[in-house]
C-alpha cells in the first residue's frame, strides 16, 4: 500500500476486506472473481512480439466491431424491456476469462460474469463429467458466482479453433423473471437467497451448437414467463454465434497468434491508459458518506462511506464503517459487485475517453470493501436488490471522484451524480401479445443527469448503469406489458437547483385497463437523497412512491376534461379524486385495477454550485419550458420577474441575492460551534435497528465527529 | 425505424453520408460473392464502415444494375461487384416475382436488418437505379414495367422503415416515375439523387429531388481504391 494509506488507514480485524464475504460454494468460487487479470500465456506472448500499435489498434476495432454488432442484434431479437432498451451486456473475453471488448448498453456488467468462465477452465474442462468442446453453450445467472443478481442471465460459448480454446464469447442482461416469491424478479419482500427464483453458477444447457430441450424445459418450468424466457435465451445463443463466427473469421484472416495477443494487449493498454490518467490527479484522501433510508419493504438508516486513497498511479477505494448486512431484506451487495458498480463513473466519467473499457483499465485500482456489511454480504441472505445497494458506492464516488478531478486537467468530467433516486413498478400479467410478461417500462433508462461544473445536467439521460440506453417506444411498452402508459414528460419542480441544475427525469403515467395486472415496486430513497448537489448545488429530490387509487381518470376522460397527469400537479391541485397514497417504494404485489394511476421515475439529479449564481435569463428558460415555477424562481434563484412581461428585474434581483448572501453569513456558524451541536443530534432509534452502533457502526463508543479518521 | 431524414439534417452539425458500399466491403476483406451470400456480412461491413466514417447515414446497396439482374440480366463482376460486362434481361418478370428475386430480396433484408440494428442513430438509405438508367439495363423503351418494379422496392424499403431513398443515374438525370414519387411520399421517404456524370442541387431539385443545404452526400460511389488520404475529399 502506499504511505497515505499506510499512514491513515487502520483495516478492523475480524473482517474480509479485498474479496466477497463467503467462502467457496457449488459452482462458486470467490477467489477466482477478486484476483484480477490472468497470467500472460504463451501464445498470446508469441502473438503480442509480432504485433506493431497499429496491428493492436486495427484488430481492437474488429473485435469492438464485433461485439457492437452483437449488441444491437441482441437488443433486436429479445423480447425482454430491459436487453430491449439496453440493459445488456456481449462481450469477447481471452480463453482465460478476462473480459477484452464489450458491446454494452451498460458499463456496469463489464466487469462481471467472468468468473464463471474461470470456473468452468479450473473446474470442469477437466472433470470427464463435464468437459468442454467446441459448440458448448453455458448458461449463469447466480449473482455468488460472480454476476449481479439472478435477474441478469448471460450465456458463454467457448470459441474453438483447430481443437484450441482461443477465446469466449458471452452474451446477456436483464431478462427479469426468476420464478421468485414476486412476478418480476424482483423480490422486494425476500429474506434469504432462496426467495429469489432459480439461480444457476454454471450450467452447461447445449452441446454441438444446440440447446438441449431437457435443460430448457427445467429452466422455462421455473418462472412464470416460460415464452420469454425461451425467446430470450434462444436470442443470446443466436447473438453467440454471431460473434463465434465474426471472432472465427478474423483468426482465419490475421492467424492465432496475432488475434490472441492482441487481446492481451489491449487489456495492458488499458492499464497503461489507467495509470497514466492517475498520475495526472493530486494524491490524496478523499471522502463521501451516504444514508440509505430503506430496507425492503420499511424505512430504516444504513451508512455507506467511500474513502479513496490517490497515491502516484494507484487508487484504493476503501469502503469501512459500513452498516451490517440485513437478514430483513434483499438489500445487499458482494464484493466483485460493489467494485463493477463504481466502475460505471470510473469508466463514464473519471477514465473518460480511455476506451475500451475492460478489466485492465481496473487493475490500478484496489477495492477494500469492509465484509460482512450489506456493501459485501455473505451467501445466504437475499441479494437482489444488491443493484441499488452497490450504487451506493458509485453515488459516494462520483462526489469523490468530482473533488479529484475539479484540481487536474481533467476538470471536463465534474459531473453531480447521475439520478439514482429509485422508484421502481414491476407490472406483471398478460400483455396484448397473449403472453404472460412481467417487467418494467424503459422509463428506467431516463433518470436526470447531473448538474456540471459548466453546464446543467441532461434531461432523461440514460439509464443510471451506462448512457447507451434507450427508453424504448410507449407504443411498443403498451403491446409487451399489461398496463398501458398515459403519459411521459419532464416534470416541474423536480430536479436539484444550482448555478447549473439538474437534469429532471422522465416522468410516466401508467394506468391500468382491465383486471389481471399485478404491480410490485422496489427502490429506497424515499426520504433521504442520494442525487447530492455538488459545490453547493441543491441535491434531487427524494423519489417515494406515488399511487392514486380507485381515481375518476376514466370518468374524466370519457366526459373530456383536460388532464395535468404531472407529478408536481396531481399533488398539488388534486384534480383526480381518488386516494392518494405516497408511501416507501419497496412493495410486494398487489393487483391493480382499472383507473388506478402509477406515477414514476427514477430520479432527478443535483445541481452544481450556488443557486445564487445561476444566471437569472436561465431561470426565466426554466420558467418558460415548465421545469419549475414562479416561487422557485423568486424563493430558491432569488429572481425578481415581471409575471407579465416575463422580463427579469435585474436590480430587485440583484438586491434579493444580496439580501440572501446577508441572511446566511447571519446564519452561519464557525465549525467548531456547528460541530459541537451537530453531535448531540441522532436519528429517532426505530430507524436505527439496520445501522449498527450509532454514530459508528462498527465501533461501540468511538465518538470522533467524523467516520473514516480511526486514528 | 431508421431516424427520417428530416430529423437528421435537423441535427446541430448537419450530416454527412458518404456512398460507401464497396470500400466497406473491402476494408472488412468482404468479397462481392460473400455480401451476396451472407447478408450479415454485408451489414456487419457496411455498419463498420459507417462507424469508420463516422457517417450520419449509410445506403443498403449499390449497383446499378440491381434490378436488371433481378430480372435475369447476365452479369460478369469482379471481385467487389464491379460489372465488367452485362447482358440486358431477354424475358422481365413480374413485380411479384421480381420482388423475391434474390438481389432485390437480400437488399431489402440488408435494409431491415440495418434498421432493426442501427435503430435511431443514423438513417438508413434505400438504393433505387434511377429511372433513366434503369430504362436503359432493362433495355426497354415502355416504362410501365420499370415503374412497377421501382415500386416493388420503394414498397420493401417502406415497410422495411428506412429513413430516405436514393436514386443513382449512370445516364442524364430523369425525374422520378410520378407513381414512385407518390408511393415514396406515402411513406414519407424524400427522394436524392446521385448521379455519375455530377448534377448540380439546381437540377436535382428541378427534377423532384430532395436537397438539403445540411446534408452532405456524397456525388457517387467512393472508389473502393481511394487511398486513405483522398477519403474525406471523394466523400
Amino acid at each position: 500500500m502506499g504511505k497515505l494509506f499506510d499512514q491513515h488507514a487502520h483495516l478492523f480485524p475480524g473482517f474480509v476486506y479485498e474479496k466477497d464475504a463467503y467462502g467457496k460454494r457449488a459452482g462458486c468460487d470467490p477467489d477466482l472473481i477478486c484476483h484480477g487479470l490472468e497470467p500472460i500465456t504463451d501464445i498470446e506472448r508469441e502473438g503480442m512480439a509480432g504485433l506493431s500499435d497499429i496491428d493492436v489498434d486495427l484488430i481492437e476495432h474488429k473485435l469492438s466491431s464485433i461485439v457492437e454488432e452483437a449488441r444491437d442484434v441482441y437488443m433486436a431479437l429479445s423480447i425482454s424491456e430491459g436487453i430491449i432498451t439496453g440493459d445488456m451486456n456481449c462481450g469477447l473475453f481471452t480463453a482465460s476469462g478476462d473480459p477484452v471488448v464489450v458491446g454494452t448498453g451498460i458499463y456496469f456488467h463489464t466487469l462481471l460474469n467472468n468468473a464463471q468462465l474461470k470456473y468452468i477452465n479450473k473446474y470442469y474442462v477437466d472433470d470427464p463429467t463435464v468437459g468442454l468442446a467446441d459448440g458448448d453453450i453455458f448458461f449463469f445467472n447466480e449473482e455468488l458466482a460472480g454476476g449481479v443478481h439472478n435477474l441478469d442471465m448471460f450465456s458463454a460459448m467457448p470459441i474453438f479453433y483447430q481443437g484450441k480454446l482461443l477465446a469466449w464469447a458471452e452474451v446477456g442482461g436483464h431478462q427479469g423473471e426468476t420464478g421468485s416469491i414476486t412476478p418480476g424478479g424482483f423480490a422486494p419482500t425476500a429474506k434469504s437467497r432462496y426467495e429469489e427464483g432459480i439461480h444457476i453458477p454454471c450450467m452447461r444447457i447445449g452441446r454441438n451448437f444446440q440447446l438441449s430441450r431437457d435443460v430448457l424445459d427445467f429452466m422455462t418450468g421455473s418462472v412464470r414467463n416460460p415464452f420469454v424466457f425461451e425467446a430470450d435465451l434462444k436470442s443470446r445463443v443466436a447473438t453467440l454465434f454471431q460473434i463465434r463466427n465474426r471472432f472465427v473469421r478474423e483468426v482465419e484472416r490475421r492467424g492465432v497468434a496475432p488475434v490472441v495477443g492482441a487481446m492481451r494487449k489491449i487489456l495492458i493498454k488499458g492499464e497503461a491508459n489507467a495509470r497514466t490518467r492517475l498520475r495526472s490527479i493530486n494524491d490524496g484522501i478523499f471522502r463521501h458518506v451516504l444514508f440509505n433510508d430503506e430496507h425492503g419493504t420499511f424505512f430504516g438508516l444504513t451508512r455507506i462511506p467511500v474513502t479513496v486513497f490517490k497515491e502516484d498511479d494507484t487508487l484504493t477505494v476503501l469502503l469501512q464503517g459500513v452498516s451490517p448486512e440485513s437478514g430483513d431484506g434483499p438489500f445487499n451487495s458482494s464484493w466483485h459487485l460493489t467494485r463493477a458498480a463504481t466502475a460505471v463513473y470510473l469508466f463514464s466519467y473519471f477514465f473518460r475517453g480511455l476506451l475500451p473499457a475492460n478489466a485492465g483499465l481496473l487493475e490500478p485500482v484496489r477495492y477494500l470493501v469492509e465484509g460482512p456489511s450489506i456493501m459485501n454480504s455473505t451467501d445466504e441472505i437475499a441479494h437482489g436488490l444488491a443493484n441499488q445497494t452497490c450504487a451506493f458506492a458509485t453515488q459516494n464516488l462520483y462526489m469523490v471522484g468530482a473533488k479529484m478531478l475539479y484540481a487536474s486537467p481533467h476538470r471536463e468530467a465534474v459531473q453531480a451524480p447521475q439520478s439514482r433516486n429509485y422508484s421502481l413498478p414491476i407490472f406483471a400479467g398478460i400483455n396484448r401479445r397473449n403472453y404472460f410478461a412481467a417487467n418494467f417500462t424503459g422509463t428506467t433508462n431516463a433518470g436526470g443527469g447531473g448538474g456540471r461544473y459548466d453546464m446543467d445536467g441532461e434531461h432523461a439521460l440514460g439509464f443510471y448503469w451506462g448512457p447507451w440506453t434507450d427508453a424504448g417506444e410507449v407504443e411498443e411498452h403498451d403491446e409487451r406489458l399489461s398496463p398501458i402508459i398515459l403519459a411521459r414528460h419532464l416534470d416541474k419542480n423536480f430536479h436539484g437547483y444550482g448555478k447549473y441544475r439538474g437534469g429532471t427525469p422522465l416522468l410516466e403515467v401508467t394506468t391500468v385497463c382491465a383486471d389481471g395486472c399485478r404491480m410490485s415496486s422496489w427502490g429506497s430513497c424515499d426520504k433521504v437523497t442520494f442525487n447530492f448537489g455538488l459545490f453547493g448545488g441543491y441535491a434531487g429530490p427524494p423519489n417515494p412512491r406515488f399511487v392514486i387509487r380507485d381515481s375518476d381518470l376514466f370518468a374524466q376522460i370519457k366526459a373530456g376534461k383536460e388532464l395535468s397527469l404531472g407529478q408536481y400537479a396531481l399533488l398539488t391541485e388534486r384534480s383526480l379524486k381518488g386516494k392518494y397514497e405516497v408511501t416507501s417504494s419497496s412493495k410486494d404485489a398487489a393487483p391493480f385495477r382499472p383507473g388506478d394511476l402509477i406515477v414514476h421515475s427514477v430520479g432527478a439529479s443535483g445541481g452544481y454550485g450556488d443557486v445564487l449564481e445561476r444566471d437569472p435569463a436561465l431561470v426565466v428558460k426554466d420558467l418558460t419550458d415548465g421545469l419549475i415555477t414562479q416561487d422557485v424562481a423568486l424563493k430558491i434563484y432569488r429572481v425578481a420577474i415581471n409575471p407579465q412581461t416575463g422580463l427579469v428585474d435585474q436590480k430587485k434581483t440583484e438586491q434579493l441575492r444580496t439580501a440572501a448572501r446577508k441572511e446566511r453569513l447571519r446564519k452561519g456558524k464557525n465549525f467548531d460551534q456547528f460541530i459541537a451541536s451537530w453531535r448531540k443530534l441522532s436519528p429517532p432509534k426505530d430507524i436505527l435497528h439496520h445501522y449498527g452502533h450509532w454514530p459508528e457502526p462498527r465501533l461501540p463508543k468511538y465518538d470522533k465527529p467524523f467516520w473514516g479518521l480511526y486514528g | 425505424m431508421s431516424l427520417p431524414l428530416d430529423r437528421l439534417v435537423a441535427r446541430k452539425s448537419g450530416a454527412c453520408v458518404p456512398i460507401a458500399f464497396r470500400i466497406a466491403l473491402k476494408l472488412d476483406q468482404v468479397s462481392w460473392d460473400e455480401a451476396c451470400e451472407d447478408v450479415g456480412l454485408a451489414v456487419f461491413a457496411l455498419r463498420n464502415a459507417q462507424k469508420m466514417f463516422k457517417a450520419d447515414g449509410l445506403v443498403n446497396w449499390f449497383d446499378t444494375w440491381l434490378e436488371a439482374e433481378a430480372c435475369g440480366a447476365k452479369i460478369t463482376r469482379g471481385p467487389l461487384g464491379d460489372v465488367t460486362s452485362a447482358a440486358p434481361p431477354t424475358a422481365l418478370p413480374d413485380a411479384a416475382a421480381f420482388t423475391i428475386a434474390p438481389p432485390i430480396a437480400r437488399a431489402a433484408d440488408i435494409a431491415r436488418r440495418l434498421v432493426a440494428e442501427t435503430r435511431e442513430d443514423s438513417t438508413v438509405i434505400g438504393y433505387l437505379t434511377g429511372p433513366a438508367t434503369l430504362l436503359k439495363h432493362l433495355n426497354i423503351d415502355e416504362t410501365q414495367r420499370a415503374v412497377d418494379y421501382s415500386l416493388a422496392l420503394v414498397k420493401l424499403y417502406g415497410e422495411a422503415g428506412v429513413g430516405a431513398l436514393l436514386f443513382a443515374e449512370e445516364e442524364a438525370p430523369a425525374r422520378p416515375f410520378d407513381a414512385v414519387a407518390n408511393l415514396a411520399g406515402y411513406y414519407n421517404l424524400p427522394m436524392l439523387l446521385a448521379a455519375r456524370g455530377g448534377v448540380t442541387p439546381e437540377q436535382a431539385k428541378a427534377l423532384g429531388y430532395r436537397v438539403e443545404s445540411r446534408l452532405r452526400i456524397s456525388g457517387w460511389e467512393i472508389a473502393p481504391d481511394t487511398a486513405p488520404d483522398s477519403l474525406i475529399g471523394a466523400a
